[in-house]
């Protein structure tokens, strides 16, 4: 009971230190150990541990302590050279630890890990930690200079002394103050203190070698590990006033204002009747002034549970840089990873599912885009890659960039490819324009993979990268240009829950299709619609452009006369004309799933409650295109 | 747990009617039942599956206990309910034709549906209960609203 209250909280904060180990130990790679780091990633360990071992997680906590010990020897002045591949294993099977605990229990073995954590820790012992032990001399001590001299045989005996500063000759010809710094390599530099402890010693420090000059050392004795007394983000922490909310409650409330929200509208309903039965009675007018705050209540309340909702897009971008670094490690390429823009808010629900696409376009850019070390020298172009990720909001939504400054995209290779699928003519691949061109990379099957590597493997779409930002009423743009590198654009919506959309009519049916998907709405007389076996197109200013009524495209049983009105809709390139009766207006809908006993309904991605109480389905205009080009391709077949 | 404790093991169902026949349904399994609304249509559905509905903010599947059945298309009228079930995580409504009660069946007045029934009839039954002149068919859930065998053997006929 105590557990499954427990878990739950133990598990986010889990995430967290596991998120803060993994940055700081790649921050420890990029720039060496100091002090403030080692301490941060210290006291994660040390957490981790302590929570692991309270809910009797013994896996966890052994290795999360074999961890400590290793950043300790690392606190102590151990250089941490070759050490982050070693720690980032440790993060990721406290990770696999992690989400066994919440599957039931520990299973991944961890000893073999933790002897070589220990190992490293040893290693370290044998060669002696170089430290810096600072002595300083009463000032009434009497023959200051011999005694210091006495102090470094004694210190002798239990180190290799490398360094004594001021050095020993001008120690003997009296030029001492009160201190001396000697650098020493000791197996046990803790013990050094109480050795040169004497009468005439007013303190000994024993310092991490380097260190000498950092004041924040000075007070950090084993007793005050973790503690930094002046830590900025301990004390951020403890004064941010947070209550973890499980996610599923938010949902929830968002149903039931959504509720309010169809409840207000029949209220005001209700009020424009009465008013009409009694124009001179005040109650229809004070009930609907009523509505009309209780209306404004709703949106209110609606918006703060929408931005209850929201998480910054950290969350997302604080994987990659690890994920970058071991993908440039694979394929012998030096990659900088640049992040700006973390605290962007989006919704959870689009955080969740944009980390796949983005996903898989930061492996394009490192794979394909950044080119190997050798051939950036040779083009004068800095040996490390750089990889720019950046969320920007706008006024509809958010923009997410992913950049490389690599080769580009190789266009005549794209249409080469192209041709040598079949899926365009040479003549066809010919009369392209660069954009067209470039645009060839989301078609289902073409990758420009000159290799097959691991990663990357071969010919993963990015057409599965566009279908996911556009099922999310987003969309992909790329820029590129040869030698220079590569742009990718998504564009997304600040929240799933809320898309605005198009409202129409179609055999009886109301339908709402999102914005994103709609390009244009024309008006087509019937005859302007040329039936061309089992299926119709007409044409829009000089292109053909399929035709299908929004029955037909779902497989419901078509009405008889179809309406006039086209509703263009698109999916990546494609784009179909749908046929509906009237365009009921736009706004701003609430999205609500179909739930899994329906499962997955093609051409439908959900629906919505209209201000009737009715439900309408939310059509998805990426798939009634493919459904609807299905057809058309089988009609030709047939 | 009660039923294993207690003496008399009983079920309490909520009855309803279909056609001429009272099924029961485990009450439960019965997160409330609510009258007779627009539904939406789905796509590519089931035959059996109605449509959705809105249950407070929430969508929710209906299907037509009738087709479910495979009997002959009823008239909808002021008596007809759905009954909202909760059933694997996941609720749904069933039309039924009316509520008529609900009631407390000891275990022993259960027989298998084998014994009375004809062969085609028993497949969404988990028993059958004699009251008086009349049997209660008690409906087995998880059956009635497995859908997605029926959606193969769907594929299966237009294929």
């Amino acid at each position: 009971m105590q557990l499954q209250r427990l878990l739950p909280v133990f598990l986010s904060e889990a995430d967290e230190h596991l998120q803060a180990l993994e940055e700081g130990v790649l921050q420890l790679e990029r720039q060496g150990p100091n002090p403030e780091l080692v301490a941060g990633l210290f006291r994660s360990a040390h957490t981790l541990k302590g929570s692991a071992g309270a809910l009797g997680f013994q896996r966890m906590a052994e290795l999360a302590h074999a961890l400590e010990e290793v950043l300790e020897a690392l606190r102590a002045g151990r250089g941490g050279d070759g050490l982050a591949d070693l720690l980032l294993e440790c993060v990721d099977t406290l990770r696999a630890l992690r989400q066994e605990v919440s599957d039931g229990g520990e299973r991944t073995d961890v000893q073999a890990l933790v002897e070589r954590l220990r190992a490293w820790k040893e290693g370290g012992a044998e060669d002696g930690l170089p430290v810096d032990v600072r002595v300083r001399l009463r000032e009434d001590c009497p023959m200051r200079a011999a005694r210091a001299l006495a102090l470094l045989r004694v210190l002798r005996e239990h180190a290799e002394v490398e360094q004594v500063a001021p050095p020993e000759e001008a120690i003997a010809q009296g030029q001492l103050e009160l201190e001396f710094t000697a650098r020493v390599r000791a197996r046990e530099p803790e013990a050094l203190q109480e050795l040169l402890a004497g009468p005439e010693v007013e303190s000994v420090r024993v310092m991490p070698a380097g260190e000498a000059r950092d004041e924040r050392w000075l007070d950090l004795g084993p007793q005050a590990r973790g503690k930094l007394p002046d830590d900025p983000e301990l004390t951020r922490r403890a004064s941010l006033r947070t209550v973890r909310v499980d996610v599923e409650r938010l949902d929830r409330l968002m149903n039931l204002v959504g509720e309010l929200v169809v409840d207000r509208i029949r209220f005001q309903q209700i009020a424009e009747r009465l008013r009409r039965l009694d124009g001179a009675n005040g109650l229809a007018q004070e009930l609907a002034e009523a509505a009309g705050h209780l209306g404004r209540v709703a949106s209110d309340l609606q918006a703060q549970v929408l931005k209850a909702r929201m998480l910054p897009i950290e969350h997302l971008f604080s994987r990659f840089p690890r994920y970058v670094r071991d993908l440039a490690q694979r394929a012998g390429k030096r990659v900088e990873v640049v992040v700006e823009g973390q605290d962007t808010e989006l919704d959870r629900s689009v955080i969740e599912q944009i980390g796949g696409p983005l996903m898989h376009l930061v492996r394009n850019a490192v794979d394909h885009g950044i080119e190997p070390p050798e051939e950036r020298q040779r083009l004068g172009k800095p040996t490390a890659g750089r990889l720019r990720l950046a969320a920007v909001q706008e006024e509809e939504g958010i923009l997410v960039v992913v950049e490389d400054d690599g080769r580009g995209i190789d266009t005549d290779r794209v249409r080469e490819k192209a041709v040598g699928l079949g899926l365009l003519t040479a003549e066809a691949a010919a009369r392209l324009s660069e954009e067209e061109a470039v645009e060839l990379i989301f078609h289902p099957g073409l990758s420009t993979a000159s290799q097959v590597t691991d990663v990357s493997g071969r010919g993963v779409g990015m057409d599965a990268v566009r279908a996911g930002v556009q099922a999310l009423g987003g969309s992909v743009e790329v820029e590129t240009q040869r030698g220079r590198g590569t742009r990718f654009t998504l564009r997304l919506p600040l929240t799933l829950a809320i898309v605005r959309a198009l409202l129409v009519s179609c055999g009886g049916e109301r339908y709402a299709i999102p914005l994103a998907g709609v390009q244009e709405i024309v008006e087509v007389p019937a005859d302007r619609v040329h039936r061309l076996g089992s299926y119709r197109a007409t044409v829009l200013r000089g292109n053909a452009l399929p035709v299908v009524s929004v029955h037909e495209a779902l497989g419901l049983p078509a009405p008889e006369n179809p309406g006039r009105l086209l509703c263009v809709v698109t999916g990546g390139r494609r784009r179909v004309g749908l046929w509906v009766d009237r365009v009921l207006g736009e706004g701003e809908i609430v999205v609500k799933p179909l739930g899994s006993y329906l499962g997955q309904v093609d051409g439908v991605s959900g629906a919505t409650i209209l201000g009737d109480g009715r439900v309408a389905l939310i059509l998805d205009p990426s798939a009634l295109v493919r459904l609807a080009l299905r057809e058309e391709e089988l009609a030709h077949v047939g | 747990m009660n039923a294993q404790r207690g003496e008399t093991k009983e079920q309490q169902l909520v009855v309803v009617r279909l056609d001429r026949e009272r099924y029961g349904v485990p009450i439960e399994h019965v997160h409330e039942i609510i009258r007779m609304q627009e539904v939406t249509r789905i796509p590519r559905a089931p035959s059996f599956v109605e449509g959705v509905i809105n249950l407070r903010g929430q969508v929710i599947p209906v299907i037509d206990l009738r087709r479910r059945f495979g009997l002959a298309a009823g008239e909808r009228n002021g008596a007809s309910r759905i009954v909202v079930v909760e059933m694997n995580g996941s609720r749904v409504g069933m039309v039924v034709d009316a509520v008529l009660e609900v009631m407390r069946l000891p275990d022993s007045a259960v027989v298998p549906p084998e014994e009375l029934l004809a062969a085609s009839e028993v497949a969404f039954l988990r028993g059958v209960a004699k009251q008086g002149d009349d049997l209660i068919l008690l409906l087995d859930l998880q059956r009635v609203l497995e859908v997605h065998e029926q959606r193969e053997l769907a594929e299966l006929q237009t294929a």
